[in-house]
């Protein structure tokens, strides 16, 4: 049914790279509930399959001596929602995590397996970049770290060389003392759905109330996740007002690309867009102990 | 008069061995040199096959045949799983030269495994002369389109009738509003999709073991299909994993059929979820016109009704669903004139079938919309709007369809009322304020539904029981369980009615080989009319036993009874021996052995109405456009019920199904193409365990009496009133009228923008 030829588990990472060297045409399993789904609908046979699950150097979250939170590539969701660490470091990242498909998904599938794939639904990526994170690629030859915005080329599409593997995600942690994230993951059910919007937002707020920073990220939204620098500009320096938050939408919704398909219209998508952005800063900036009274 | 099985919940019959993994569905049976069956389906949404080259796909080492139109008899059947003479066109071929819609079977392939079926598919090479696509019945209706189905002019049925004066009450009437309602194509989504595994047994005959709700209906289509006589045929129903209608037809078992025909091996074809959503049945997506006159005071003058149906490629059931919405549409509110216009149409797309409420969870969507437009144009309560206008107790259905004999509506109307707290709701919400981002709002629906199938078919069931020696006994079943519960209501009314415990009935169904005929399971008729059959087979079999132990006492059988178990002297209530002692003295007797076999049959020519409302409260993010259900109450009229947590289970699927129609779920066809664009649970809006609302069930126990313990139906009607009740809600919330399901957010929200901004 799946047409697997061959399934290779290295013991090592060192071993892992070496044999993709010798077979470019292998197939990397972490989690594989994207990878079978593939197999299954038959959009690959015949494949070479090395898995990762006996390496030890792609689990564990832990705090790096830069400071940096550092995740593992095999680092499931489950993992990342129940880590004490993150649950302390990055609470709102824990709560991003069990947004994505069901428990039984959540248990299996990777935070890598979902960057690697590229979807631009991903539901790691908004949160992932709104805070910046970077990508650790590793294959024969050495090591190279990327920004995960670099990462992302087009549609489906990353900077992952056949012979490369992601082991780590870094994160540089938030240093201001007042700060806050949230992520928005609009889907048309409350589980096993992928988004039709995904909007992260991470901000620091001054003693005063204003927010210092805020950077904004968005998933299907455009080919690729993206970040909305303009609406991040606009937020820099000012305090939240009911004004404010629909120029901020309006500006993002002007960054975003999305397209109509059968899924969901352009028209809708920007006005998901328009509030969203708008709802997910106001918790972000709440969750950063800033005080908004919010309408709704 | 007391029971001790009936009314009262006891623990499913088949509860153990599905919790534990061991019931066994079609999938489960492997046999020996069991083969695997694939059909290669179509590219293009409508095309004649010019040409089929099946060599290569046959060379592959591994498959064992592999079938064109060329290999099939060629008769045109009907693949509605009704009883004789078929309520549908005989419309399909096991294999036809012309392909219908994108995903139509071309060929079919058997072999070893299933990725050899699958290569071998790849195989096939196929030459199509493309035709044009009609999606839409528009297309298909316009002058000069080409046909699907030759002589037809695209229509698969057509019908009208009229009573009073529809015009002249329209004239009297204070004010008539004209509006139209449009719903979605929905798919039944059993958890277990269409498979069959057929094989030859030593006598050559052609065993059927198949996913069905018709086993009788599903031999007699073959027997037909495949110029067989039914002594020929054996189809057995093992356990069944949901069918909801679609599984009240003959989708692909004859096409199996050949293929262990023409290998002589036994071949299982099993459809992937992509291929069932697809290749199986969905539900008539309809365009519903409704015209309504009504006085000043709100009192229903006239009212008409247009309904286009699209049945797809084939007509399955086809327009026998529209003649059901016919038959329903006079009754609920019955006006002194009306008059209905309804056509079915064949157009390119997945066949539209039976699915469960048979069209009445269409004609309840545009009629209930339509109710609370008017009654908001009427500036009336809706509730209040219903009350007035809806069928009365002791009313006559204007049409004749239908008996009012046990008559729950007003009181389901009422409880709904206390329950939900209407009145205050109904004042805060509106007063809650236009500005608020998220609204408050609360509505509610209801319905009236049939019993049984009569006299859109003929109505009938037949029960078996078998006492064994030692007064343990088998119910030998037509009417097929496919979850709901069947077998385990038949078997308390056989442990009710004799006199044994629900531990001592085996339920033997469905094998046409040992099983009485049963017409199947639709209609929600299986309790009321085998129901009944059951209980006159029980208690002839109670007869016989009380009068073997009469002999056994030396009296007559009319001074004992029997109770709990125990044949008593009835005047003086003295236990005299067990029913269960009494079988075994019977069987193992000198003098006058003897045995309980006792058959009934139930036929009836009549069709009692059960009743229900739903009342739905929602909060509406205008922002977002997203529905949220705060809570629903679901409330029901089905006479007595039998086994309350059934009961209640029939409740909760059905409303999770309205829910789906009314706020998710649609299959999506691209009007190009005719490719169907979502069939997969993931692109399919099918609601999951955590978007499940808070739920409360009530019902509302009448007596009606022609059932069999006063019960009346249950299996469709929870679905039917929950999507135009959520409907109004989100009307009472916004002020806003939605007239196409399912209000998804993006036509939510769409819509509410452009109301805002003008
Ligand atoms: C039912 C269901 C629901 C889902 N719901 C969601 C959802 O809500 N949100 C969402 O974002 N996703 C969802 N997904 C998609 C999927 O689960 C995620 O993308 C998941 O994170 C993929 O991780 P994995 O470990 O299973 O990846 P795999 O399937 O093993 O791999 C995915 C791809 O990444 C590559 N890859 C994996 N790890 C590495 C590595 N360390 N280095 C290099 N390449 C690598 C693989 O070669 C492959 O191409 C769902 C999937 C299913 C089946």
């Amino acid at each position: 049914m799946y047409g697997v030829k061959q399934l290779f588990v290295p013991a090592t990472v060192k071993e892992a790279l070496e044999w993709l060297h010798q077979n470019p045409q292998a197939k990397v399993i972490a989690g594989g509930t994207d990878l079978l789904l593939k197999m299954r609908n038959q959009a690959m046979r015949e494949v070479v399959l090395v898995s990762l699950h006996k390496l030890k150097e792609l689990e564990g979250i832990e705090i790096l001596p830069d400071g940096t939170l550092r995740i593992g590539a095999m680092v499931t969701f489950t993992q990342v929602n129940r880590s004490s660490l993150v649950r302390e470091k990055l609470p709102f990242l824990a709560e991003a995590a069990v947004t994505m498909g069901g428990p039984q998904i959540q248990n299996v599938a990777t935070i890598g397996g979902n960057l690697c794939n590229g979807a631009v639904s991903a539901d790691s990526a908004p949160s992932l970049l709104a805070l910046e994170a970077r990508l650790v690629l590793e294959n024969r030859e050495g090591t190279r770290e990327v920004s995960l915005e670099d990462f992302y080329l087009g549609p489906g599409r990353v900077d992952l060389k056949e012979d490369e593997l992601l082991t780590a995600i870094k994160i540089p942690l938030p240093r201001h003392n007042k700060w806050g994230g949230y992520y928005y993951k609009y889907s048309m059910r409350r589980a096993m759905d992928i988004s039709t919007l995904g909007c992260a937002v991470v901000c620091a707020v001054e003693a005063g109330g204003q927010v210092s920073q805020a950077r904004i990220a968005l998933g299907t939204a455009a080919p690729t996740p993206i970040r909305c620098r303009q609406a991040e500009a606009l937020v820099a320096g000012r305090f939240l007002s009911p004004d404010l938050l629909i120029r901020i939408g309006e500006t993002a919704a002007g960054e975003a690309k999305p397209r109509s398909s059968w899924r969901a219209s352009k028209e809708f998508r920007l006005e998901l867009i328009k509030e969203l952005t708008a709802r997910t800063l106001v918790q972000a900036y709440q969750n950063a102990g800033g005080e908004y009274r919010d309408e709704n | 008069m007391k029971h001790q099985y009936v009314g009262k919940t006891v623990p499913r019959v088949d509860a153990v061995s599905k919790v534990t993994g061991k019931a066994r569905f079609v999938a489960d049976f492997q046999m020996p040199g069991m083969l695997y069956g694939k059909v290669l389906r179509s590219p293009v949404a409508h095309a004649r096959i010019k040409r089929i080259d099946t060599g290569k796909a046959k060379a592959l080492p591994g498959v064992k045949a592999v079938i064109t139109w060329e290999d099939v008899p060629r008769i045109p059947y009907c693949t509605a799983g009704h009883p004789y003479p078929d309520s549908s066109r005989r419309d399909t071929y096991i294999l036809d030269n012309k392909v219908r819609f994108m995903g139509d079977a071309v060929a079919a392939v058997a072999a070893e495994t299933r990725e050899i079926a699958e290569d071998a598919l790849k195989l096939i090479e196929v030459e199509y002369e493309e035709l044009p696509v009609l999606v839409s019945p528009e297309e298909a209706l316009a002058e000069g389109a080409v046909e699907i189905h030759e002589g037809t002019k695209n229509i698969c049925g057509q019908h009208q009738f009229a009573q009073g004066d529809v015009e002249a009450g329209f004239a009297a009437s204070d004010y008539v509003l004209e509006e139209e309602f449009r719903t979605p194509i929905i798919t039944h989504c059993s958890l277990e999709t269409h498979v069959s595994l057929t094989y030859l047994d030593e006598n050559d005959r052609l065993v059927v073991i198949t996913s069905t709700q018709v086993p009788f209906n599903l031999r007699r289509i073959m027997s037909q299909a495949l110029e067989m006589n039914m002594k020929q045929i054996r189809v057995i129903k093992p356990h069944v994993g949901g069918g909801f209608g679609g599984k009240a037809e003959v989708v692909q078992e004859p096409l199996n059929a050949v293929l262990t025909l023409k290998t002589g091996k036994p071949v299982l074809l099993e459809y992937t979820r992509e291929e069932e959503m697809v290749a199986g049945r969905t539900r008539h997506s309809t365009v519903i016109k409704l015209k309504t006159g009504v006085t000043k005071e709100g009192r229903m003058l006239a009212q008409s009704m247009k309904i286009i149906s699209n049945t797809g490629a084939y007509a399955g059931h086809g327009h026998a669903v529209v003649y059901s919405i016919g038959s329903h549409f006079a009754v609920h509110y019955p006006v002194p004139h009306f008059s209905f216009e309804g056509i079915s149409v064949y157009t390119n797309i997945p066949v539209a079938s039976a699915m469960r409420s048979y069209g009445a969870s269409q004609l309840n969507f545009a009629m209930e919309s339509h109710m609370d437009n008017l009654a908001r144009k009427l500036n009336m309560d809706p509730l209040e709007f219903r009350r007035l206008n809806a069928i009365k107790e002791g009313e006559k259905d204007p049409m004749g369809y239908f008996v009012n004999n046990s008559y729950g509506l007003a009181e389901c109307l009422a409880k709904g009322e206390e329950l939900s707290n209407w009145k205050t709701k109904r004042e805060t919400f509106a007063a809650a304020g236009a500005n608020q981002k998220r609204k408050k709002g609360i509505g509610m629906a209801c319905y009236c539904y049939e019993t049984t199938a009569y006299c859109g078919a003929e109505e009938m069931s037949a029960a078996i029981i078998r006492m064994n020696e030692d007064g343990t006994a088998v119910l030998y079943l037509g009417s097929a369980e496919i979850g709901q519960g069947n077998d385990t209501v038949m078997a308390q009314i056989v442990a009710e009615e004799v006199g044994i415990g629900l531990e001592d009935i085996h339920v033997i169904g469905v094998d046409t080989d040992v099983c009485p005929y049963d017409i199947g399971a639709y209609a929600s008729r299986q309790l009321y009319m085998c129901g009944m059959a059951v209980k006159k087979a029980a208690v002839k079999c109670r007869e016989m036993i009380v009068d073997f132990a009469a002999q056994l006492f030396d009296t007559i059988p009319a001074n004992l009874e029997v109770r709990q178990g125990w044949i008593c002297d009835k005047l003086s209530g003295n236990r005299l021996i067990t029913v269960k002692e009494t079988v075994w003295k019977a069987h193992y007797n000198m003098d006058r052995p003897r045995t309980f076999v006792a058959e009934a049959y139930h036929g009836a020519k009549c069709n009692p109405l059960s009743y229900g409302a739903v009342f739905a409260e929602v909060e509406v993010d205008t922002g977002t456009g997203k529905v949220d259900i705060i809570k629903l109450w679901s409330i029901h009229d089905c006479g007595k019920v039998v086994n309350p947590q059934l009961a209640e289970g029939q409740v909760h699927g059905g409303v999770l199904m309205g829910m789906g129609f009314g706020l998710s779920e649609q299959l999506l066809i691209d009007p190009q193409t005719g490719r169907t664009y979502n069939n997969n649970l993931l692109d399919y809006k099918m609601a999951t365990m955590m978007d499940i609302p808070e739920l409360e069930v009530a019902f509302v126990e009448t007596s009606e009496p022609s059932g069999a313990y006063g019960n009346k139906s249950l299996g469709e009607p929870p679905c039917i009133s929950v999507a135009p009740a959520i409907r109004n809600a989100v009307l009472n919330a916004t002020g806003v009228e939605f007239n196409e399901a399912p209000l998804t957010p993006e036509r939510v929200l769409l819509k509410l923008k452009k109301a805002v901004n003008g």
